[in-house]
């Protein structure tokens, strides 16, 4: 009877204690803390975060998870403008727990020579266009009676996992595993270009050097962005307005046209492909500061004001001390969510670039250049799967533009939930 | 429930009202079954605390309720419009304007903020009368300007067409109560109308609110959280605490024969003029002299000539040691920049501060440099806004700890550690407040964690700068407590900036005022408060909101302020009643 009686004041006390933990746990939290449990609770930001999250993985770790070498080493010679080869469990044969797919062999090319006329010109032109590696020349036909069999941890083609070297000391450590891979020949699960090139194993490698000139570049940006923020905020007056009219003036000038200047005066340079791809990086980067610039001049010159800025001066604080312990993380939040959402642009003015065939270029893997095969009539009529490339583009910039927006959302102290 | 209007002519009445707000911790009860009854031509104040749900209630009864508002059952608010009886809470659509803006009109804190600032204010007004009473637009701005008139704003009709920033602080509130009124409402509901106003502007506006009221018959519904103010001007009261009514009832029972232990503790922060320190015998020897100071801020115009501003004119002054000094103005007399001056925060343009009794002589001004860190170990500042003035990014204990670190007085971690744990119990902060960030405390904490801050390296003087102007009643006794304590404790000397005469009575025992930039009197608060000398002293202490009791039943009678001549023989009319209650 007793215990009847007091059992709701157990339950009340159990969950009181729950409570004051939860209490302790929002008063301690810092600025970051708040951010991400208000994050956690947008679902479209987490489930783009997963995705964007599983995007960069597999862009980090592309050389394991593609089957085939996607630079011209890798390429096959005899699947050239190959359709994606279909993997399969069951078929007509039989059910088959390891996943297989179909052998294949190359439909002899039939040519009729007859409708030429015995024109030596004609035969010429045959000869020398495009008409013999053309895509009607290229036909396989898959030959279900002989399967090869998928295997996972595949031992396939040699890359560098570690490759660097300090003070005359080489680290070099490669492995040459795979996530899956076919005994016999090659898979291309998407199908391959016109050297034969395996389209997965490019898009993936094209993720991490896309990935990784927008982080160059927004490195640049937020340095130069705080340079140029930093000083005009903290002093003001003459320094701020000579600092923004420049500013001004660069932010008017349209993007492209400023590109194709960079990319000509790049061009005269002798650059090797590596050095070109960190070129554009850091042009792209430098000239986007205006933005984040002003915003950060105007945030630097509302926050000199406040009183406990005045207070820390009082105190007996240096202008460093004062600089880098108190205004620097007023806007440490700010210029995170920042540069996420510009991520998709910096990309996006990376693709643009290659597009128009001002930036990267073949061979390099870049989803620009990936994107500029969609300029070629005969890929958009006979190899469709050249265009898978183009919806992982677009899943890695939705992905990015739905995780910014959340975190914009759960930075902002003045938005409701 | 049946016949809500008596025989008394009863205006509106609240019964039951609930609201609770729909928030990330839940629903948060704001207002607890409170009942309240406002009978026509009749003052009811509602005082409370920030927090006690009066403004939620007020707002309700306009149906202003934010979008995470709920109204529970069996709230029931009834207002009695033209003899009919309506049901404030089931009127829909068009209907609603008989609450917002017809019937019952309502004037807010902030004069500032409640007229839109890019538009003139005649066509606000004239908007208004527009929809409410279908005037046509001459006719509209020709009652506005007649209602201008009758507010007091000199030269009306300049200013009816002005914009709201070229208005000074009582001009505006004045101008905000000329367009409540200019729809004749029977209920007009005054949120806190005069907080923000000076002590002798406030004066003027309740003035001019008696006379509206006897004018117009017209009820109203005064929130505030002074009880001096309520004393003045209304006649029924009510207190409400944490969303629930504490104690009611006629003004003169509530304010003189309190029953509830919130309402005496209310009226405990009224200035106990009978009370006040005696003077020590000797007067201490100055802490701090001032000589000749002159403080004068360069306002850059678009102009080459760049023109000064004069913010304080050559003021000299002694500031005795140990002894919390009160230094009282209106806004713009050049109190704020006097204080931050004694800290090398203001551009001194002629004149020294010299401190005495120091390690090393500290003496700065004009042409003379000081060491900032020299200074700080001496002197430090409390500043007026807690939410501003502590960074939300540093932990508590990092805050405190700022002075200690920036001049390097502590030679490691737990040394600092161990200070700032003892400063935080004198000021009584929880130690395991420690590691909190400034969000999680309400504005007498933040206060607090800002005095444990500029006490940590053991200074000799310390300016508070309006330190309590933003906190509620009884957390501003509480701080004040707080600063006698320290005084006692550890001696040392406080200067506190403040333009509201009561704190400064109920807490300092020098008392120097000042206007436009110059000293008009100092002396001992007995002196200041019971026998001022000047005009302008004079006319300061008589603008104080003291509990005044109505010599009259009869709610009609307007109580006005005289001219300055009978100043001194009201005063000590009411504090005879004081001491004779």
């Amino acid at each position: 009877m007793i215990r009847i009686l007091t059992r709701p004041f157990t339950a009340i006390l159990r969950r009181k204690k729950k409570k004051t933990q939860a209490d302790d746990a929002y008063y301690t939290a810092g600025q970051m803390a708040l951010i991400k449990a208000r994050f956690k609770s947008k679902t479209s930001g987490v489930v783009a975060a997963w995705i964007l999250f599983s995007l960069v993985m597999l862009g980090f770790f592309a050389p394991f998870f593609a089957p085939n070498d996607p630079t011209i080493r890798g390429a096959n010679v005899e699947y050239r403008r190959g359709a994606p080869q279909v993997v399969y469990f069951w078929d007509e044969n039989g059910f088959s727990l390891r996943p297989f797919t179909y052998s294949y062999h190359k439909e002899k090319a039939t040519l009729d020579l007859s409708s030429l006329g015995g024109d030596l010109a004609a035969l010429d032109a045959l000869t020398s266009g495009n008409a013999l590696t053309s895509s009607s020349q290229n036909k396989f036909i898959t030959d279900p009676d002989q399967r090869r069999y998928l295997q996972f941890f595949f031992k396939g083609w040699e890359y560098q996992l570690i490759d660097f070297t300090v003070l005359d000391y080489e680290f070099n450590l490669k492995w040459d595993r795979h996530f899956f891979g076919v005994e016999q020949g090659q898979i291309h699960l998407l199908g391959t270009d016109e050297d034969g090139k395996d389209v997965l194993s490019r898009t993936l490698h094209a993720i991490w050097v896309t990935i990784s000139i927008a982080i160059v570049a927004l490195i640049v940006k937020l340095l130069v962005s705080l340079l140029v923020g930093g000083v005009s905020g903290y002093f003001g007056g003459k320094v701020d307005a000579v600092m923004m009219s420049i500013t001004e003036a660069v932010r008017v000038i349209p993007s492209i046209p400023i590109y194709l200047a960079c990319a000509v005066a790049l061009s005269e340079l002798e650059l090797d492909a590596t050095q070109r791809y960190f070129a554009i990086a850091v042009v792209i980067g430098a000239l986007d500061f205006a933005t984040l610039g002003r915003r950060l001049r105007t945030h630097i010159l509302t926050e000199r004001n406040q009183d406990y800025v005045l207070a820390a001066q009082l105190c007996g604080s240096s202008t460093w001390r004062i600089i880098w312990r108190h205004l620097v993380p007023s806007f440490s939040s700010y210029i995170i969510v920042d540069t996420l959402i510009n991520f998709p642009y910096v990309i996006l003015a990376e693709t643009s670039l290659s597009f128009l065939g001002l930036g990267l270029t073949e061979p390099v893997n870049s989803l620009g250049v990936l994107l500029q095969k969609a300029q070629d009539p005969d890929i958009q009529q006979n190899m469709m799967w050249q265009f898978y490339p183009v919806v992982l583009f677009v899943a890695l910039i939705m992905a990015f533009v739905f995780v910014g927006d959340a975190l914009r959302d759960s930075a902002d102290p003045y938005s409701e939930k | 429930m049946t016949n809500l209007i008596s025989s008394k002519k009863r205006l509106l009445e609240i019964r039951d009202l609930t609201v609770d707000f729909r928030t990330d911790e839940g629903l948060v009860r704001a207002v607890d079954r409170i009942n309240l009854k406002v009978d026509q031509g009749e003052i009811m104040g509602l005082v409370g605390e920030s927090g006690s749900g009066k403004s939620v209630s007020a707002k309700s009864i306009m149906r202003l309720m934010p979008s995470n508002a709920i109204i529970q059952q069996p709230s029931r608010i009834q207002l009695n419009h033209e003899g009919k009886d309506t049901n404030v809470l089931a009127l829909q659509g068009r209907d609603l304007r008989l609450v917002r803006g017809n019937a019952v009109s309502m004037i807010f804190q902030e004069p500032m903020a409640s007229f839109a600032p890019a538009i003139r204010i005649s066509d606000q007004i004239i908007q208004t009368m527009q929809i409410h009473l279908g005037y046509d637009k001459a006719l509209a701005r020709k009652k506005g300007i007649e209602l201008f008139e009758r507010v007091g704003i000199t030269d009306p009709e300049t200013r009816f067409d002005q914009y709201v920033f070229e208005l000074s602080g009582g001009m505006r509130q004045r101008a905000m109560i000329a367009m409540a009124l200019s729809t004749k409402p029977k209920l007009l509901i005054a949120d806190e109308p005069t907080t923000a106003l000076d002590v002798t502007i406030q004066a003027q506006v309740l003035d001019l609110m008696l006379e509206l009221r006897e004018q117009y018959g017209m009820a109203m519904l005064f929130i505030t959280h002074d009880l001096g103010v309520v004393s003045k001007i209304a006649d029924n009261v009510t207190v409400m605490r944490k969303g629930k009514v504490v104690e009611e009832g006629g003004a003169d029972d509530v304010l003189f024969s309190p029953k509830h232990a919130y309402t005496k503790r209310l009226l405990d922060a009224l200035p106990h003029l009978n009370d006040l320190p005696l003077p020590p015998k000797t007067k201490p020897d100055p802490l701090v002299s001032i000589k000749d100071l002159s403080i004068s801020y360069t306002m850059s115009g678009s102009t080459r000539k760049t023109e000064q501003f004069v913010a304080v004119k050559n003021i000299s002054l002694d500031l005795p040691q140990g002894q919390i000094i009160g230094l009282v103005g209106e806004s713009g007399s050049g109190k704020t920049s006097l204080g931050k001056a004694l800290l090398g925060a203001s551009p001194i343009s002629n004149g020294t501060v010299k401190y005495h009794n120091t390690e090393k002589p500290i003496e700065f001004g004009s042409t003379k440099k000081y060491k900032r860190s020299r200074l700080a170990k001496v002197a430090q500042i409390v500043f007026q806004d807690p939410y501003s003035s502590l960074n939300p990014r540093m932990t508590v204990r990092d805050i405190i700890a700022e002075p200690l670190e920036a001049m390097k007085l502590t030679r490691n971690r737990e040394e600092t550690d161990q200070r700032v744990i003892e400063i935080a119990k004198l000021c009584h902060i929880d130690v395991s407040h420690l590691r909190r960030f400034p969000h999680a405390f309400s504005g007498g904490q933040r206060q607090r964690i800002s005095i444990a801050r500029a006490l940590v390296c053991k200074p000799k003087f310390i300016v508070a700068d309006e330190s309590v102007a933003a906190l509620d009643v009884s957390i501003q006794a509480e701080i004040l407590n707080l600063l006698k304590e320290l005084r006692e404790q550890l001696g040392i000397t406080i200067l506190f900036i403040s333009h509201d005469l009561s704190v400064i009575a109920n807490l300092c025992d020098w008392v120097c005022v000042m206007k436009s930039g110059e000293l008009v009197e100092q002396g001992t608060v007995r002196e200041i408060f019971l026998a001022p000398q000047r005009d302008y002293t004079q006319k300061l202490i008589a603008s104080i909101p003291l509990l005044e009791q109505r010599k009259e039943k009869n709610p009609l009678e307007v109580v006005r302020l005289g001219k300055s001549s009978d100043k001194i023989p009201a005063m000590s009319q009411s504090i005879a009643m004081k001491c004779a209650i």
